[in-house]
């Protein structure tokens, strides 16, 4: 990998990716949700700029939508992007986590949910991490040949299925499952000795800083969209306008 | 109140000030420190637990000009404070934030700095916003000096007489601070990593520490600089008078914007300043020692008032009445009637709310609760918070629309229909990011307006949900108008929290943004508000306060109303 762009704050993490999802024509209430999943990212060691970069570049070109429509069928819940776009993981993770939280408590009569063609699944994964809603699993395709699937842990961690740090390339949008985690001898088998990303890392990048790459320009070019142009006039009716401090 | 409100919010209780009193802009424009306030908790801090201060390196020219580092040792760490000082042309010097060259700039360190930060450090603080910094800085200002006091401090210092008291009085300070970044600004450390700490748990902890070390440096710094150019005709500054001089301040519309994204913690300092003063007014009796000291502290504010000059001639008219308001607390206090009959405390400010201008209740407010430290001080440890807003998607929205009727009628009273009431916003300039305040109809840029208009945004959604016929959850509603997930999330949050909002429409064309500024910096601790424009203000921060050499002498180490020293000049 690349030398780091540069070190962040999560306070700066939290200021930036929120403004550069506004800057991409996000709501600012789905924009902070997407700060919040690009702090909940960083937490865990990885790059927040370059996982969640695409989502904004796939919003931008058009080919992802915020709209999304639900459809309940049996016992199974569909979130849909409207139009045949790809749905932006940043309306399918904010959208996800209300229908999480509106789950009953008894297991048994929880719904499947499905968001369909989703544009960055990792992102989802994010937002339901970075709402605390331990014990779900997220699954969904990487390619035809590699299934993906994260487990929200307690305390900021999460498993994933793949080996190894190397997150495998989303090549398309996919459908995107989440389901309870209610067997315990089956989750126990199932994720036993999986990959884990800490949520302790945060306490270790609290000293150091996040690190961000590449992407990261991607982000701040969006960032900058928020900004203002300064004009002779917005200068001169500024907060101190006029004053050399000679007193 | 609101019965419905009073339901949701169980802090609230008897002789409470209600939000809709204590939130409205007037009100909080007219704010004064108490003994709450952040810089006084981080005094009594200092002398209670007896943090050791250190002067490491103090490698200035005759001018002043290099690196110094200040240490402070606190039970189980060390900060520093670095500081460099360098010469400035006269006319770069502005107290604006898109000022490029200071007098001094300096970061507040966890630590002690190794020769490796310091070179850092001094090739990134003097930039400052366009410096890059690391999570072992915790602070990151600049300050300016007062070249009128400084340049008249250090030549009678060198001459081996005293400055002028008058113009010593006039400014307050040496230099003053035109921004103090923490949190996690430009790669500082983020609040997180020393939220658990003792000594940072209350709100702003670490600023505040880095202005008031910074101020002992300046005193060093006046008397190093006369010491060089006056050698031994040279004399240092009388203590009394050193503890006079603060530091100075300029604040603009950068603070705002942060009364308006943090209203739980907005709700907490509130409401710990309230519940202060219910306390003090629910004491059935007062006991000699309480009655002396309130006297004592009334007597201080009239001179100290009495001394509070400024050129705005708005402000000038408030002082004008406030000294009056004043005088006739005075009055009313040498009243034996009024002393003999029980609930003093209540009565007084019963007094002043029926008779008082909105400065003349908040001093006296500020007054009532000075005495009883007993009383209140535990209450500065709820001065915080680590709740963010929070959405209920389960929520149905016709409760969410009840929510908005009964706890926001405030907000649906205003007439948004009217271009008056939405025509300020703000904004961040692309220049340096500057925050500011533009009129919607005739600046670009409103498309970026800052998300803070919370009255209108409630009217917005208000006017949503009354064309929705069926009962759906607020998290179904929000996936068909993703657009009001924001003020949703308000909303359901800080119900909860009745002091959480200012009750008024900021972006309507009368705001007077400095009523925030006045607010905040009130619950800084800051006095002699000297307003420059409706936009930003100069305040004095720390006058009065023992510098580190004078805790524990056996004077008093409260500092509220600082008085001019009564030392003559030699």
């Amino acid at each position: 990998m690349s030398s780091p762009e540069l070190y962040l704050s999560f306070n700066e993490i939290m200021f930036y990716f929120t403004r550069a999802a506004a800057g991409a024509g996000v709501p600012f209430g789905l924009a902070e949700d997407f700060g919040r999943a690009a702090i909940w990212i960083a937490g865990s060691g990885l790059d927040p700029s370059g996982i969640t970069a695409n989502a904004l570049h796939e919003l931008e070109c058009g080919h992802s939508c915020l709209k999304a429509s639900l459809t309940e069928v049996n016992k199974e819940i569909l979130l849909t992007a409207e139009g045949g776009k790809q749905l932006s993981a940043i309306q399918a993770g904010a959208a996800l986590c209300d229908l999480i939280s509106a789950q009953p408590e008894n297991p048994k009569n929880m719904q499947s949910i499905v968001a369909e063609n989703v544009d960055c699944p990792l992102l989802v994964c994010a937002a339901i991490g970075s709402a605390n809603y331990d014990g779900w699993e997220i699954s969904w395709p990487a390619s035809e040949e590699i299934p993906c699937s994260v487990l929200i842990c307690e305390d900021g961690s999460w498993k994933s299925s793949w080996n190894g740090r190397e997150i495998p390339e989303q090549v398309a949008a996919a459908d995107v499952k989440i389901l309870t985690v209610n067997n315990r001898e089956e989750y126990y088998e199932k994720w036993d000795g999986k990959t884990v990303y800490s949520g302790s890392n945060k306490k270790q990048l609290l000293e150091t800083g996040v690190p961000v790459y590449e992407s990261w320009s991607l982000i701040y070019s969006f960032f900058t969209r928020c900004l203002v142009p300064s004009t002779e006039e917005s200068r001169k009716t500024g907060a101190g306008a006029g004053l050399v401090d000679t007193d | 109140m609101k019965n419905s409100l009073s339901k949701s919010a169980p802090v609230i209780v008897e002789n409470m000030r209600s939000p809709e009193k204590v939130m409205c802009l007037s009100r909080m424009g007219s704010s004064f420190q108490t003994r709450l306030s952040f810089m006084r908790s981080l005094t009594r801090r200092i002398s209670r637990e007896k943090w050791k201060f250190e002067k490491l390196r103090f490698d200035l020219d005759e001018n002043g000009y290099g690196i110094s580092i200040f240490a402070l040792h606190v039970p189980k760490r060390t900060y520093s404070l670095i500081v460099f000082t360098n010469y400035i042309d006269p006319e770069m010097r502005t107290d604006r934030v898109v000022a490029e060259v200071w007098d001094a700039t300096f970061n507040l360190f966890d630590g002690i700095p190794s020769e490796r930060d310091i070179k850092r450090l001094a090739t990134n603080t003097p930039k400052q916003e366009a410096g890059r910094f690391s999570p072992r800085e915790l602070v990151l200002a600049r300050a300016n000096k007062s070249l009128r006091l400084f340049e008249h401090v250090v030549t009678s210092l060198s001459e081996g007489r005293q400055p002028d008291i008058d113009l010593l009085a006039s400014v307050g300070y040496l230099m003053r601070t035109t921004a103090v970044y923490g949190s996690g600004k430009f790669g500082c450390a983020d609040r997180e990593k020393i939220s658990d700490r003792p000594e940072a748990k209350g709100a702003f902890q670490v600023e505040m520490l880095a202005v008031y070390l910074f101020r002992w440096f300046t005193i060093e710094l006046v008397e190093y600089i006369a010491g060089k150019r006056g050698g031994s005709s040279a004399v240092n500054l009388d203590s009394e008078i050193s503890r006079y001089l603060g530091i100075g301040n300029a604040t603009g519309l950068g603070m705002a914007p942060f009364l308006i994204k943090h209203p739980v913690l907005i709700h907490n300092w509130v409401s710990a300043r309230e519940t202060a003063l219910a306390r003090v007014i629910s004491l059935e009796s007062h006991t000699p020692s309480t009655m002396q000291r309130f006297r004592e502290i009334l007597d201080k504010a009239v001179e100290h008032v009495a001394e509070w000059d400024v050129d705005d001639e708005q402000q000038t008219d408030r002082i004008l009445r406030l000294r009056e308001d004043l005088q006739r607390l005075l009055n009313w206090c040498s009243r034996k009637e009024n002393l003999n009959k029980p609930k003093l405390w209540k009565r007084i400010f019963q007094f002043a709310e029926a008779n008082f201008s909105l400065e003349g209740q908040e001093l006296t407010v500020s007054l009532l609760i000075e005495p009883h430290g007993e009383l209140v001080d535990d209450l500065t440890d709820s001065m915080q918070t680590t709740i963010g807003t929070k959405l209920d998607p389960k929520m149905g929205i016709k409760q969410l629309k009840k929510l908005l009727e009964e706890c926001f009628d405030w907000a649906l009273e205003i007439d948004f229909i009217d271009r008056e009431n939405q025509r300020r916003f703000w904004y961040y300039s692309e220049e340096k990011l500057e925050p500011r305040f533009g009129d919607r109809y005739s600046d670009p840029g409103a498309e970026w307006e800052m998300p803070l208009a919370v009255a209108r945004d409630v009217y917005l959604l208000h006017k949503k949900l009354i064309n929705f016929s069926a009962d759906i959850s607020v998290g179904r509603f929000l996936l068909l108008h993703p657009e009001f997930r924001q003020i949703v999330r308000r909303i359901q949050t800080v119900v909860m929290f009745p002091y959480a909002e200012i009750r008024d429409n900021i972006v309507q064309a009368k705001t007077r943004p400095i009523d925030l500024l006045r607010f905040k910096l009130a619950f800084f601790g800051a006095s002699k508000f000297d307003p420059k424009s409706e936009l930003w203000t100069r305040i004095t921060m720390f006058q009065g306060a023992p510098l580190p050499g004078q805790f524990g002498t056996g004077q008093s180490e409260e500092w509220a109303f600082p008085l001019k020293p009564r030392t003559e000049a030699a």
